[in-house]
């Protein structure tokens, strides 16, 4: 078994504290979140997601923002469907998010605005995000999730 | 109350025989069946270090599971069902799982054989494995020339390779030589979405990305000449291997009818131990509408592999001459659900990063491989050879006719990447006379033959298992990765 290391974090963390963790396996990639909310750990998931692109950094946001909805009842399924929309956005439109505001939408769901870049090619790194392990769960101070990307 | 597991399944595993280990059903909770491994001593270490064996006694609490479940000696933890495993489903009470297919679809290896010799290819190889990466779309960027429209799309979906020999793109004798015919029955193009579509639509002739490859191979050993002839393989013989599976199109199917089976799970009355395991009875709308669009992606897979096929054909004629011929030897699946008999009753058996491996007698097995066995192939990482294998009568007792698929990863792609840099693994490899095209160091690194398992081990538990027979060895003359 190859020990789980981290791949990168997300450095300093984020306006209101979420960051991200990649830690890659023999066939996958895990995503550990923390944030101090759901909506914003959302958005630290694509975030995240962008970063798995090579030099997404050197990437300029441009264009219309698009608006993602996601479901509250299942957090962690939730997050899954939001990891899965951007595998396909990322292969068809060949787009990918990268100023990313999220806001609390109705009881628990969550409304993610992103402005991206259009890539020169399809990013099809990522086959899809799993339900394998997948949780978002409340900790002291906020919330943390974990994601499993088939790679 | 969902079933957990309070201790390593491992701790509860008897050695049978040297190759044979298994769990009990009465090891844990819930397990309906015993769950068996099929490994030495050294892969035993391996399987058992990570959750593969939680994942696979997870399958074995399943509904309607048959006789038993196993792990092939390549298993690694996977997402739901490990990868390596092999379990069949009663169609009265049983389940379908999108997680024991896999995300790539009817992922799979096919093998042509050349009628040129190794020596005679001399210094074509390098030209060759230039045209050959010039010839087929591979890695992140490149889509297909094979644009398809809906209606070819659905064609595809419905008639598999067949299509193709219309599009003059395959023959007759191609289909005997593919498992299933390059088709199977009951796609229900209907059930396929429209993201899946449009994941699809331009990508069949492509490669992708990660452990897919085209390789230019040597016959290297011969273990069997009987078998070796039959199958028309003879020692130091140009043959080329082909891995890859449905592409984008797969994954998104999987990704829908996960998505579609964990919500439906509330309505079915049993309790899943991990929720990728989300599964429906094969006797629902969700079982029918998933065989039915997965069905649909195995076929584009199919076609995918025959358009890479065409491909290749007409990168050797150029390169080498028209005389030159590559005659399909055989096309197998080894990510797919598929219904068969097992004893006078039909199953539905899911392969997950497992080979079909029917003996000489069954009635499948190509005419022309009768009495020898429907061929295997075991392609090791890039520079450790691969091997041809024959099924085994006797297999359908032990693994419900399956062999494994592959050596297996035993690293991670950053600590492959770390291990070594693209350009020394590539130096390596030259260095040994092997040609290598590749869209990237950074994925030549993570695809070197030291991230992956020892296949010379895999295959010798699979042989003396009595899974699949070994028939000749082949050696890595010429590489493009996807």
């Amino acid at each position: 078994m190859s020990p789980r290391e981290p791949l990168h974090e997300s450095g300093m963390p984020r306006a209101g504290g979420a960051r991200h963790e990649l830690v890659d396996h023999t066939s996958e990639i895990t995503l550990r979140l923390r944030a101090p909310s759901y909506p914003l750990l959302v958005a630290e998931a694509a975030r995240a997601f962008a970063g798995l692109v090579p030099d997404s950094s050197k990437l300029t946001a441009s264009g219309e923002w698009r608006v993602l909805h996601v479901s509250g009842g299942d957090r962690a399924g939730g997050l899954v469907d939001l990891l899965n929309e951007l595998v396909y956005l990322g292969e068809v439109d060949q787009w990918l998010p990268l100023e990313v505001e999220a806001e609390q939408e109705g009881a628990s769901g969550v409304r993610l605005r992103a402005r991206g870049a259009e890539l020169k090619e399809p990013f099809v790194f990522v086959k899809a995000a799993t339900l394998h392990n997948a949780t978002v769960r409340d900790v002291p101070g906020g919330v943390v999730g974990e994601v499993t990307l088939d790679v | 109350m969902k079933p957990t597991l309070e201790a390593s399944p491992g701790a509860a595993a008897i050695r049978i025989s040297d190759t044979v280990w298994e769990i009990p059903a009465h090891a844990r909770p819930g397990m309906r069946v015993p769950a068996r491994i099929y490994a030495d001593g050294r892969l035993w270490k391996q399987i058992s270090g990570d959750r593969s064996l939680e994942q696979l006694t997870n399958v074995a609490t399943l509904p309607g599971v048959v006789d038993a479940v196993y792990a092939m000696p390549d298993a690694h933890e996977g997402y739901g069902f490990p990868v390596g495993g092999v379990a069949a489903f009663r169609l009265s009470d049983g389940i379908i799982s999108p997680g024991g297919v896999g995300y790539d679809i009817n992922c799979g290896v096919r093998l042509l054989a050349g009628n040129v010799s190794a020596t005679q290819l001399g210094d074509a190889l390098e030209p060759l494995v230039h045209e050959l990466s010039r010839s087929v779309p591979a890695g992140t960027g490149r889509g297909g020339e094979l644009v398809l429209d809906d209606d070819e799309l659905d064609r595809v979906f419905t008639e598999g390779c067949a299509y193709l020999v219309e599009r003059g793109m395959a023959t007759e004798r191609d289909l005997r030589h593919t498992e299933s015919h390059g088709c199977l029955p009951g796609a229900r193009p209907g059930d396929v979405s429209e993201r899946a579509r449009r994941r699809g639509s331009g990508q069949l002739g492509t490669m992708g990305a990660g452990n897919h490859f085209v390789e230019v191979e040597r016959v290297e050993h011969v273990f069997d000449a009987e078998a070796a002839a039959a199958l028309g393989l003879e020692l130091g013989q140009v043959a080329v291997l082909i891995h890859t599976g449905s592409r984008g199109l797969g994954h998104q199917v999987c990704t829908d009818y996960v998505s579609r089976m964990d919500r439906a799970m509330p309505g079915f009355d049993f309790v899943l131990p991990d929720r990728q395991l989300a599964c429906a009875p094969l006797d629902s709308d969700e079982g029918r509408a998933y065989l039915g669009a997965m069905s649909a992606a195995a076929n584009y897979a199919w076609c995918n592999r025959q358009a890479i096929t065409h491909l290749v054909r007409g990168a050797f004629h150029r390169v080498l001459g028209p005389d030159v011929e590559l005659r399909l030897v055989y096309d197998v699946a080894h990510n797919v659900a598929k219904v068969e008999d097992h004893g006078g009753e039909p199953v539905c058996v899911h392969r997950k990063g497992a080979t079909r491996a029917f003996g000489p007698s069954h009635p499948e097995t190509p005419e022309a491989y009768r009495g020898i066995g429907q061929p295997v192939f075991i392609p090791g990482s890039m520079g450790t050879g691969s091997y041809v294998l024959v099924g085994q009568d006797a297999a359908a007792g032990r693994s419900f006719r399956s062999a494994c698929h592959g050596a297996g990863r035993r690293m991670s792609r950053g600590q492959a990447r770390r291990t070594r840099h693209g350009s020394e693994v590539k130096r390596e490899l030259a260095e040994r006379g092997i040609v290598v095209r590749c869209p990237s160091l950074k994925e030549l690194a993570e695809e070197a033959p030291y991230a992956y398992k020892d296949l010379d081990q895999v295959v010798d538990v699979v042989h003396r298992a009595g899974l699949a027979r070994r028939v000749v060895r082949l050696a890595a003359m010429g590489v493009v990765k996807g």
